[in-house]
Formats: C-alpha cells, structure tokens, sequence
C-alpha cells in the first residue's frame, strides 16, 4: 500500500489531508507534528480567538471522524531529525523511523526572532502557536500596557484585539510606515488612522534598543535612548520557512523550498506546500513563497493530484484577508510593480486598485467584498481598466474595463 | 440527533450527508462534497462556500445576516436561495433539506 508521510502540523497538511479523503485517496497516511494537539485553525489566533470571541472548541481545521476514516497515524509533540533519502524513510526524535514512499514537507515558517538585550525575558511574546495565543490571552489584563513590535498584519491584528480587551498600546515599527511592505503609502496612511482613532500608539522609525527588567520585561528602550515602561511585548516582525530539513537533505532551496508545479521538490518523492514552499506562479511570471490559507488551499489541490495522477489544477491569483476593529481587509493579487493606485470611496469602506500600466494586478478592498471578488476575476483575466470610471462607487468594477 | 442534508454537488452528483447539530453547514460540505472551500473559515469573508436552498426550505431558514448579505450582492451566481453556508449553524429543523453548491467563482 502506498505510504505517505506528512510533516507539519498547519493548515497545509490539514487541507491536503481533506483533499484526500474527498478525493477517495486510499493509501496509508502518517502525521507528524510538533505541537500537542491537530492541526488548528493559526489565522482566527490573532483575531477572535484572542479577544474571546471564538472559544478553543473551534480552533480544529478537520473533524476528528477524518483522521479515524483515512486511519491517519498521528504523532503529536513529535519531531523529524533527518530525512534518509536513499532509504525513503525518515527519523524522528525517539529514534522511531517511518519508511515513505511519497514525503511530504509541509513545515510552515517560524516568527522572525528580535535579537536585542533582554529578548530572554518573560512577558515578551510571538504569537505563532495555540500556546503561544493562550499565554497572550491569560496575560492580559484591561488597563496594563502592550508593545507591539512590528507594524504589518500581526501586530496590527494583534493591537486591535489587545485594544478590544482593554489594554494600552503601542506599536513601534521600524520603517517609515507600517505595513510598508505590504501596500501602498496611502492604505498604510488609512491603517495608520484607523488605530490611532482606536487609542494605538504608533511610532515609526523607531527601533528597540533593548528590553529593560528583572526576570519579567518591564520596558522597552528605544535607539533614541527613550525608555517606555511596560507590561507585555509581542514581536510580529516576518517569519522565515522551515526549511532546515530540506536543506539537510540536499532539497533545492531559496528562500523556501524550491517545488514545481505539482508541488514536487528536487527529490521525485518529496512534495512541499504552504509558507515553506517557493513555487513559480505563471500569472506573475515569478517564484513566490506566499504566506495563506488559499495558498494552502491551492497546492493542497495540486498535490493531491500528484498523488492520485490527476491533471493538476492551474495556480489561482493569490488573496489574502485581515480584520482589525470593525474593518475586513481582503486582498486580491500582489501589488509589487503596480505604476498607479487608484482609490475607490473615501470613507470607512473603500477599495484601493493597483495597476501597472493600466492593468489591475491588485485589489486591498476595505469592507468592500464585492470590489475584492469583482478585483480577483479581473486580476486573473489581465483586465485593464479605466481610472475615471474606477473612482465612481455606483459603477461596478466589471463595468470599469477599457 | 442526526440531520440528512441531500446536497447535488459542483459535478452534479447527488448525495445524502449527515450532520450534527452545532457545527456549520459549511464544515459539513467542506468535509465531505465537492465545490464548498470555506476558505476563510466562516466568518463570511470569501464567499467560497455558496449554496442554493431548494424553495421549500428558504423561508425556515431566517433571514440573511448584514455581512452574508453584503457577500452574497457581490457574487456573479446569486439567485433565489442563494446562502453562504458558514452563516447556517446545523440544526434538527433543517432534517431533509436539499440543496445545490455554486462552484467557487474565479
């Protein structure tokens, strides 16, 4: 019987695992993961979760009948140490080896570690995992202060929910913006607003010196030699692929592991999926890594095609969503190249369009869904659209193309 | 209590799936038929998890919600007993109801 492994515990290996039972795969199914518990849902960790409005009851991605159906051999807490190769096997921490016929690598990222003086101390936080979420949530109290360190989504997402539960905050982010990777100056000026109206704190072109206190962080101070006295950090600066196993194991990697387009790796019995995979994206013409649930999604597809020798599916145009207080973002294609920006309403619920050279290759719509469906069809179809008409709210987008 | 939804898929094949009361339709289809996403998790954000209600069952079900109706204006597909089935909470008074899964659009 076909034997396939799986490491990695995230939304990757829990939509491939769905994939295959919907999809009648028959073979034998081990899971290896490194936390405790099944795969869960991590986007809901920074937002309802966090403020108490989503319980842990509601935090498992698969129903516990799919594993019992697929008779998926599952190790919690548990941990690859070397991936055999020449002998299809891999090793985990106790010594046990699970032999493979198909590997699959779906390992994730890991938060970017802030490396200053008193990083050790407790009360400073990343927030990746349901531990790590629980520790936030049992640690905060209304009226105590929270440094938010890092302005893109997390730690947006997160100050919204500290600030729902009551806390102070402040974000100190270390570019010119937040979210300056991400969007254009003028939805960064929008987010920017948005939670200094909600009481955030945020300064930019700010940079932590060091974290200041005696067993448990009771400061940040700054470059500027500024001290801000606090109760809790959370860092939220960018994640990093796992890909140490990979790379260990001769598999071709830049900055994530190299697959193809049915998710294969250098290695004909290695698949990848999920942040840990960089994958060539024929609409953009480039590799990306990409950081998603629909990214998940999609590979999941196609490498349960691989498995079953079915067509592979073709890569959708990306898309993405956050919420922060009252307000949805969902982001439709990637905006990087983008010539003009095009601002479609101006008050809460507004949708920015990204074109180069007159096509729309990104949407970041606000409260605004069906600009972001509308956005994601025209993405895929290379529309082009004319900007007068794309400012007037009673037009919609399909009605936009020149 | 078991609930029997009889649901046609996106590749028109019909089946009868048999649910909890508590979890939401959306999971259920997700789960266990072809052509329901739910990508985003339910929280009305996605709009890949859309089904049509058969007439008889449309009006037990309440009315839509402002976020699923804002979603729902949105999509190409949308009829008569257009849903999203992460906004419909499985419960034994909807036993039998039938129903079709509108292909994720894009």
């Amino acid at each position: 019987m076909q034997k396939l492994v799986i490491v990695g515990g995230g939304h990757a290996a829990a939509q491939l695992i769905r994939t295959l039972h919907k999809r009648g795969f028959d073979g034998e199914i081990a899971l290896i993961t490194e936390e405790a518990v099944l795969p869960y849902n991590r986007p809901l960790l920074s937002k309802d979760y966090l403020f108490g409005e989503v319980g842990e009851a509601q935090l498992p991605l698969l129903p516990a009948a799919i594993y019992d159906k697929l008779g998926v051999q599952v190790h919690l807490s548990s941990r690859v140490e070397e991936i055999d190769r020449t002998r299809r096997c891999v090793r985990l921490q106790d010594g046990q080896q699970l032999p493979y016929d198909q590997l699959v690598l779906a390992t994730g990222a890991n938060p970017r570690q802030l490396d200053v003086p008193g990083c050790q101390l407790e009360g400073i936080h990343y927030l990746k995992t349901l531990n790590d979420a629980r520790r936030l949530q049992e640690s905060f109290e209304p009226g105590q202060h929270l440094s938010v360190i890092g302005g893109g989504y997390i730690g947006l997402e997160i100050a919204s929910a500290a600030r729902k539960l009551g806390l102070e905050v402040d974000l100190l982010e270390r570019g010119e913006r937040i979210l300056g990777r991400v969007v254009a100056p003028e939805v960064a000026g929008y987010f920017h607003a948005l939670h200094e109206d909600q009481g955030v704190g945020i300064r930019t072109e700010t940079r932590v010196a060091e974290f200041l206190g005696d067993g448990h962080v009771t400061g940040v101070r700054l470059e500027s030699g500024e001290c801000l006295p606090t109760d809790h950090v959370v860092i939220g600066i960018g994640v990093e692929p796992a890909e140490q196993l990979a790379l260990a194991a001769g598999l071709k990697c830049d900055n994530g592991i190299l697959i193809d387009a049915s998710c294969q790796t250098s290695d004909a019995a290695i698949y990848a999926l999920g942040d840990c995979a960089r994958q060539y994206h024929p609409h953009y013409q480039r590799w990306l890594r990409l950081e998603s649930v629909q990214n998940c999604t999609s590979q999941a597809a196609m490498l349960a095609s691989a498995l079953l020798s079915a067509d592979t599916p073709a890569p959708e145009v990306p898309w993405f969503w956050s919420s922060q207080f009252d307000r949805r973002l969902q982001i439709a294609g990637l905006n990087t190249g983008y010539t003009q920006v095009i601002q479609r309403g101006t008050e809460a619920d507004c949708s920015w369009l990204y074109l180069q050279d007159g096509q729309l290759i990104a949407c970041d719509a606000i409260n605004r869904p069906a600009d972001f469906l509308q956005a994601k069809k025209l993405i895929a179809s290379r529309a082009r659209l004319n900007p007068e008409q794309a400012r007037d709210l009673s037009r919609p987008l399909t009605e936009c193309i020149c | 209590m078991s609930i029997e939804i009889h649901v046609t898929d996106d590749l028109g094949e019909t089946q009868t799936l048999t649910g909890e009361p508590g979890g939401t339709l959306m999971e259920l289809l997700r789960d266990e038929s072809s052509g329901v996403e739910g990508i985003c998790g339910g929280c009305a954000a996605c709009g890949t998890c859309h089904i049509v209600v058969d007439e008889p069952w449309q009006a037990g079900l309440g009315e839509p919600g402002m976020d699923e109706q804002i979603l729902l204006e949105a999509l190409n597909e949308r009829t008569t007993g257009s849903r999203l089935s992460c906004q419909l909470r499985l419960a034994p008074e909807m036993s039998g109801m039938s129903l079709t899964i509108v292909p994720a659009e894009c």
